[in-house]
C-alpha cells in the first residue's frame, strides 16, 4: 500500500473514504486511518496509484468538510410535543450545513461548528435525517421514529 | 545483555571466574530478565481505520516494539476496546514481524472483532506465540475493517469510551 499523509484535524472516515473511492475508484483508494486531531491522517492507496493519483487523493482529503450527526433519542411520541434533538457538528471553519428532514431542506445555524434542530411529529412516521449534498462530508443518516 | 550458549565441560577442566560470570551469573540474569516491552498507550485520541481488504498499522509510530532476541519464541499480545461504524461490522487484526504479517496464510489474519451495534464499544484481546531468530525484531499490531470504519478507543477523554490500549512482547523461550 502507498501512504499519503494529509494534515486535517477532523475526518468523517466513511465520508472521506467514499469521496476518495468516488474520485479514484475502489481499486486505487483503499481507505484512511486517523490517529487524533494533532497528527496527519494516512490515506492508503494501492501500489499502482500514480503520483498524479496520489496528488489527487491529497486534494480530495484537503477538501474534506466533515459533518457529524447525532440524536438524543431515536423514538418520539407522535403527539406534536415530544421532541428529538439532532446535533450537528461541522468543525471546518465557515462550514455550512443544510439537513434533509425527509425530503425537506432545513438550514442549520452553527456556532463554533455546532448546531441543533428539533424534530416533532403529529403523526406516526419514520423520519430520515441526512445532510444535503453529503459528498466528501458524511455518510450519516439518522432515523427518528414517531410512534 | 545477551544469552551465551553454555559449552560442554570436560572432566578436569578448570572453571574460571569468567566462566562462572558468563555462564551462571550473566545467563541467569538474562533468563530472569528476558527481552520484553509493554506499551500502555494513551493517545489522547481514538484511532480509526477504513482500509478494507488490506491491513494498516494501528499506529506505526507509537505501537511498535523492537527487541533483540537470544531465544526463539516471542509472546505478543494486544488488548483494547473497539467498535465499528455499523452493527455487525467485522474488524480483522494481526501482527507484523519485521513488516511481514504473522497470519498472512489467512486472508483475515489472527483475530476478528464484530461490532454489536453502531459505534458500540466492546473489548478485544488477542495474542500469538511467534517463532523468532536470535536477532533484533520489530512487532506492530495491524487492523482492517471488512467494511465501514473501525474505531479503537485510546484515551480521548470522553467519558464512557476513555479506554487505553496495551501492546506487549516478551521472549518466552
Amino acid at each position: 500500500m502507498l501512504e499519503v499523509n494529509v494534515t486535517i484535524s477532523y475526518i468523517h472516515s466513511d465520508g472521506l473514504t467514499a469521496a476518495l473511492q468516488s474520485a479514484l475508484g475502489t481499486n486505487k483508494a483503499l481507505g484512511v486511518s486517523s490517529y487524533g486531531s494533532n497528527r496527519p491522517i494516512s490515506v492508503w492507496l494501492a501500489d499502482s496509484a500514480s503520483p498524479l493519483e496520489q496528488q489527487q487523493a491529497a486534494v480530495v482529503a484537503q477538501a474534506h468538510d466533515p459533518v457529524f450527526l447525532s440524536v438524543d433519542k431515536t423514538h418520539v411520541a407522535a403527539n406534536g410535543v415530544d421532541t428529538a434533538i439532532v446535533t450537528v457538528f461541522a468543525p471546518k471553519p465557515a462550514a455550512l450545513v443544510t439537513l434533509l428532514i425527509g425530503s425537506t431542506s432545513v438550514p442549520v445555524t452553527l456556532a463554533n461548528g455546532v448546531g441543533s434542530i428539533s424534530i416533532v411529529s403529529n403523526d406516526p412516521a419514520s423520519i430520515p435525517i441526512s445532510v444535503q449534498n453529503p459528498a466528501n462530508r458524511t455518510t450519516d443518516t439518522l432515523i427518528v421514529e414517531a410512534i | 545483555m545477551s544469552f551465551t550458549t553454555v559449552p560442554t565441560f570436560t572432566p578436569g577442566q578448570v572453571i574460571s571466574a569468567n566462566d562462572l560470570n558468563t555462564y551462571l551469573r550473566d545467563n541467569e540474569g538474562y533468563l530472569l530478565n528476558r527481552p520484553s516491552q509493554i506499551i500502555l498507550r494513551d493517545n489522547n485520541a481514538n484511532y480509526t481505520n477504513s482500509v478494507a481488504g488490506a491491513f494498516a498499522n494501528i499506529d506505526g509510530a507509537n505501537l511498535a516494539i523492537t527487541l533483540s532476541f537470544s531465544g526463539s519464541l516471542a509472546y505478543v499480545w494486544f488488548q483494547g476496546v473497539a467498535s465499528g461504524s455499523g452493527a455487525g461490522v467485522a474488524v480483522d487484526f494481526d501482527f507484523t514481524l519485521d513488516g511481514n504479517r504473522v497470519g498472512a496464510a489467512g486472508i483475515n489474519g489472527l483475530y476478528m472483532f464484530r461490532s454489536v451495534g453502531t459505534n458500540t464499544p466492546s473489548g478485544i484481546a488477542y495474542a500469538a506465540l511467534i517463532p523468532v531468530s536470535a536477532a533484533s525484531h520489530t512487532f506492530k499490531p495491524i487492523w482492517s475493517p471488512q467494511s465501514g470504519t473501525a474505531t479503537l478507543y485510546c484515551g480521548a477523554n470522553s467519558s464512557g469510551t476513555d479506554y487505553l490500549v496495551q501492546f506487549g512482547v516478551i521472549e518466552v523461550a
